[in-house]
């Protein structure tokens, strides 16, 4: 396996992984919701699909 | 899933970059009162635009490696709803107590089974998402019979329990996407599949509506716990002012289109052109509730009311009508139609509520839309990878920034009661407000439990003026009761008769709930005499059309 092919397989990988962070992730935090905080689910969700588009590119 | 070169571009991705555009020229367009707040939601919709742009070059404009990314997406998403609602089991149970730090936890009703997500309605929305992902994967095969029933049985009580009414109009939704596929599809597709698809769709609606009916009387037997559930808050009891005042709001909508068409009344501004309309009388008389009404409790309609015609043709109509339309001219097949059963529960939802206003709603919304073939094609890929590589390590930069602002607010919400501190923190927060416009809202909501007209510690730290000028700004943007009610004395205490007049018309017109609440503290003062004579004077009366088609309900 080349160096090239090796480094695609990983980056593959860090997508999946990506994607499933991000439908899980993010709502792990107990203060979700508004009234009570939603700031750091969002940042998350953002940093999160800030991590998959950097991996996709 | 391999990375493809070059980069695709959706019709979802192109409308998030537009709006991101859009709502910063809005600033400069019309009179945006707190322009961090459009620039809070345009940072989203920028990062978004790549989350889109990454979703649809893993796509290739392939089917297969469409229906790849589907299939690991109805996982993932299968994987976060479980763990939702084994936290709402927890929640329900009053294990939850016990792992605070990990579970929200309010209480064991059954309206506090709500996830992490903590809205009812919001965690149901999750939930129901996760439940097409189960049936997605069983319809290919993926699980077998036996694991779907289990599985779907586990989600369906989970969703009972909390007695939301919205999953019939998720599934609703879902069958009148069915059935329009199946009559476009009626010449070449596989009929056995279609029935597949049907006897899936209707094997959960048909448990969720047994359920319904048998679990709070399960419930009574084993538990003794008397719930009820969502079909049974159908009955005309439990549809009462908050269901018929919704309408108005969605009227109010239209109103605003109406004289602002173009670029709407501005975003996140819904709220105060409401809360004004309330003086006309064409709403002076709507059936009263008790809340603000920060969104009309319909994303299309909020939409086109704060951006106008230009908002709603990027976002509505190109960024999700169009998209679904290409995506099945382009995708027309079963993950296709289980991947619109998804999109569909959030825009059902956001109907009658706002989950869009959440990151991760809307991330997943336009991740969802962006499964779908590319309407551009970046071909200049070394220059975007530079582009995105910088733009990364900035926004994880921004990120750090913001979380030690976030934390330095949060500190601030404790209000010292020694005067030096009071003081500082106070100077503190007027420092965020005219610098940091991202910040300014959050800081003008904390800053406003320190801004109490006519209390000593608050007559040191700011000048009657400043504090006129941080009661307006936030009353502004959020014209809650308490707000207008402050507004009504500091008027007063600067001499501005008319102002507080004005003030006090506006607070029993748009809160009549609260009027004699507010009357009697006003009555305390004998200055205040005019003012409680014109909160006095406004007499509400229910006069909506639901008053009179339900006439004795509205008696009781």
């Amino acid at each position: 396996m080349t160096k090239q092919h090796m480094s695609a397989r990983i980056l593959d990988k860090l997508i999946i992984l990506s994607i499933f962070s991000l439908f899980i992730v993010p709502l792990l935090v107990p203060y979700s919701y508004f009234p009570v905080s939603k700031f750091y689910s969002e940042i998350l969700v953002l940093i999160i699909a800030a991590v998959f588009s950097l991996f996709s590119f | 899933m391999q990375r493809c070169f070059p980069y695709l571009v959706s019709s979802t991705g192109i409308a998030s970059i537009l709006f991101t555009i859009f709502l910063i020229l809005q600033i400069g367009v019309i009179n945006i009162r707190i322009p961090g707040v459009n620039l809070a939601v345009a940072l989203e919709f920028f990062i978004l635009y790549f989350l889109s742009i990454g979703v649809t070059s893993l796509v290739e404009n392939n089917e297969l490696q469409q229906q790849k990314l589907i299939k690991t997406v109805a996982f993932a998403v299968l994987i976060g709803s479980t763990i939702q609602a084994l936290y709402a089991l927890l929640q329900f149970t009053g294990i939850a107590e016990n792992f605070r730090d990990y579970i929200l936890y309010v209480g064991s009703d059954s309206i506090y089974a709500f996830g992490n997500i903590g809205q009812k309605n919001d965690y149901v929305d999750f939930i129901t998402i996760g439940v097409f992902a189960l049936a997605y994967l069983y319809f290919i095969e993926k699980i077998n019979l036996l694991i779907f029933t289990l599985y779907s049985t586990f989600f369906l009580v989970m969703l009972t329990i909390t007695t939301s009414r919205t999953p019939f109009a998720f599934f609703i939704a879902a069958f009148i996407s069915l059935f329009i596929f199946m009559f476009i599809n009626r010449k070449n597709t596989d009929k056995s599949k279609n029935k597949k698809v049907l006897f899936i769709v209707s094997f959960l609606f048909v448990g969720l509506l047994v359920l319904e009916i048998f679990l709070p009387k399960i419930m009574l037997l084993i538990d003794g716990r008397d719930i009820t559930s969502g079909i049974f808050r159908f009955s005309s009891e439990n549809i009462g002012q908050s269901t018929y005042r919704r309408f108005y709001e969605w009227y109010k909508c239209i109103i605003m289109f109406i004289h602002n068409p173009l670029f709407g009344v501005g975003w996140y501004q819904y709220s105060k052109e409401a809360i004004y309309l309330m003086l006309s009388d064409r709403f002076m008389y709507i059936p009263a509730n008790s809340a603000l009404y920060t969104h009309s409790h319909n994303t299309p309609l909020n939409i086109l009311a704060e951006t106008g015609i230009v908002g709603f043709i990027i976002t509505m109509v190109y960024g999700f009508a169009f998209s679904l339309y290409y995506m099945f001219k382009k995708f027309n097949n079963y993950a296709t139609l289980f991947l619109l059963f998804m999109i569909l529960t959030i825009f059902t939802q956001s109907l009658f509520q706002y989950p869009l206003w959440y990151a991760y709603f809307l991330a997943y919304f336009i991740f969802f839309l962006s499964i779908n073939k590319a309407v551009y094609t970046i071909t200049n890929t070394r220059v975007i990878k530079g582009v995105v590589t910088v733009l990364f390590t900035g926004f994880i930069w921004f990120c750090f920034v913001n979380f030690s602002m976030y934390n330095k607010v949060m500190e601030l919400t404790d209000r010292p009661q020694e005067e030096v501190m009071f003081k500082n923190n106070v100077v503190q927060l007027e420092k965020i407000i005219d610098n940091n416009p991202l910040w300014a809202l959050p800081a003008l909501s904390v800053l406003d439990t320190y801004n109490m007209p006519t209390f000593a510690m608050t007559n040191s730290a700011l000048t009657i003026e400043e504090q006129k000028r941080y009661i307006d700004m936030l009353s502004n943007e959020l014209p809650y009761p308490g707000g207008i009610f402050k507004q009504v004395i500091i008027c007063k205490l600067i001499g501005d008769n008319s102002g507080a007049i004005f003030y006090a018309n506006l607070l029993a017109h748009a809160y009549p709930y609260y009027k004699e609440q507010f009357a009697m503290q006003l009555a305390k003062s004998e200055v205040f005499k005019e003012e409680v004579d014109v909160i006095n004077n406004f007499k509400y009366e229910d006069k909506s059309i639901f008053k009179k088609l339900f006439p004795k309900k509205e008696q009781k």
